[in-house]
């Protein structure tokens, strides 16, 4: 049964994988989003409802 | 007007309008009937599994035909404001849905009607059971025509809608694929018990999304 | 250009959210903490399966994966259901909705993945088809084909978002029995004894199995937070890049009219 070591391996591996690369395109959609929102901290206010003067 | 006369109404008016462009007969019809043809060219090698694989191949055929057929249900709703004009009418949302539903729904039966006879005279297969074919038939075909439509209207102002609701529709009857095809299948064995069973499971289907349908259209038609 | 003073900006994570990022973090860490752990036990400190061998190890990932993939699409359903309830609704729900259903498609996937290496070295094939894979697989459309539909967004995208998930929702039981039924009529008596369980008289397996439970839905939560995060920050940014794009609009008319 030792061959069946291949077939754990590959599982566990593939898993960790996959679940490790979604949290990082998570975190670095987030990072990402984060820093576009920082930027924007001067220019972000609503727009007054009548026409500026 | 009555719930029941609406809908007639609805369903009226789609039979009208198919009668006179006949896309269903002239395009999903032959459609189907290549669909048979190309399974028969796919398993040539192993013709004599045929028999044994046309209730699966019929249904298959039968499910990618529907999709059309819902495809062109909301296809005549989206020109020259069609969706504002039966959200304008004052119907109600759930008459509209059964209307539909059943225009689609006897469309779907002459089309298996016509493709029943194709798979038996192509695929060489025995006749039997038919006191629950028929049955089985309408009330998979029904099942069919109600998540379509429901699916349908979902999708129906979206640009996307051609090729997304195939990929809702058709994960969601699967359970009318397995169900039509066993039930089938034990009536031409002559199990009609089992095949009785698996027609049950399908009003179930037909019953369940004939309800969402009524629910739902209304208030996806107003987002449409 | 524009003669207004900036005024702080309300949305800002920045400024609104320090406490919830931390406490994300805390469930990020306590997350990573449990994955390693359980494979710790699964790999080296439960003992092999008397009858799979080492292979029931991978069971340790699949029957979580199961579940959680049937959790999610649950949560995914309620918060839709919340959304559409008129006393409830919020945008919040709907973008639960979607970070769960998110992180379902993912584990579903795996839930797939992993039960097909499972069963190669069990059944000797990459897959069988048997009841609980073959509806985890119907499953794993349904929730590509609602992806596909959320992705499209736009205005009313939340309500129909909503509507579909909770059809696709009520569709799951019906693909349950129907797919039962199906397999059963299948394996009269054949050769497919080894199902997608050990036997847990190991209480070690047991600890590893309720370990292994844990640890996939705290990593579910943690992803939920971060996706319903990310959704509000690009939700957030629309809306402020369509207020800048209308400041701008007004500002551009009224430089001609104004005195310079």
């Amino acid at each position: 049964m030792d061959s069946n070591w291949g077939y754990v391996a590959l599982g566990y591996m593939v898993t960790a994988g996959a679940l490790g690369a979604y949290c990082t395109h998570l975190g670095l959609r987030l990072r990402r989003a984060r820093r576009l929102d920082a930027g924007r901290p001067a220019e972000g206010s609503a727009p007054a409802c009548g026409a500026p003067e | 007007m009555t719930f029941a006369g609406e809908a007639a109404l609805v369903a009226g008016k789609d039979l009208r309008i198919e009668a006179r462009a006949r896309v269903v007969t002239a395009q999903v019809l032959p459609f189907a009937g290549i669909v048979v043809l190309l399974f028969a060219f796919a398993l040539d090698p192993r013709r004599n599994v045929l028999p044994t694989l046309a209730p699966g191949l019929f249904w298959v055929a039968v499910l990618l035909s529907s999709l059309l057929a819902v495809s062109r249900s909301f296809a005549i709703e989206s020109e020259h404001g069609g969706r504002d004009g039966l959200r304008l009418a004052g119907l109600d949302g759930g008459a509209i849905f059964l209307g539909k539903a059943a225009a689609i729904g006897l469309q779907l039966l002459l089309l298996e009607v016509v493709l029943l006879v194709a798979v038996f005279a192509l695929y060489d297969v025995e006749v039997h059971g038919l006191v629950v074919i028929v049955p089985a038939a309408l009330v998979a075909t029904a099942g069919i025509a109600a998540a379509g439509t429901v699916y349908g209207v979902l999708a129906a102002g979206l640009r996307v809608r051609e090729t997304l609701v195939p990929v809702l529709v058709l994960p969601a009857v699967a359970p009318v694929l397995l169900g039509a095809t066993r039930a089938f299948e034990l009536a031409l064995a002559g199990e009609l018990g089992g095949a009785w069973r698996w027609t049950s499971l399908l009003a179930v289907f037909a019953a369940l999304y004939t309800m969402l349908g009524v629910l739902t259209f209304g208030p996806l038609l107003e987002e449409a | 250009m524009t003669p207004n003073t900036p005024t702080p900006n309300t949305l800002t994570p920045n400024t609104v959210k320090p406490v919830a990022r931390l406490r994300a973090s805390w469930l990020g860490a306590l997350t990573l903490l449990s994955l390693a752990t359980t494979a710790l036990f699964a790999l080296l400190i439960a003992p092999a399966d008397s009858v799979q061998g080492d292979a029931a190890r991978l069971l340790y990932l699949h029957v979580p994966a199961a579940w959680l993939a049937y959790l999610a699409f649950f949560v995914t359903a309620v918060a839709s259901a919340l959304y559409l309830w008129p006393r409830t609704r919020r945008s919040a729900w709907d973008q639960l909705a979607g970070a769960s259903a998110e992180v379902g498609v993912l584990c579903t996937g795996l839930t797939l993945f992993v039960g097909s290496v499972w069963g190669r070295p069990i059944w000797g094939t990459w897959w069988e088809w048997e009841a609980r894979l073959t509806t985890t697989a119907i499953l794993f459309f349904l929730y590509v084909g609602y992806g596909a539909l959320r992705r499209i967004g736009g205005p009313g995208s939340e309500r129909r978002n909503a509507i579909a998930a909770l059809i696709a929702f009520v569709d799951v039981p019906v693909v349950h029995f129907s797919v039962s039924w199906w397999t059963t009529l299948h394996q009269e008596g054949s050769v497919f004894n080894d199902r997608m369980e050990v036997q847990i008289d190991d209480p070690l397996m047991s600890l590893t199995l309720w370990l292994a439970v844990a640890s996939f839905t705290l990593f579910y939560a943690w992803c939920c937070v971060l996706r319903m995060r990310l959704f509000e920050l690009e939700a957030g940014r629309a809306e402020r890049d369509l207020a800048n794009a209308i400041e701008q609009r007004i500002a551009s008319r009224a430089v001609p009219m104004g005195t310079g």
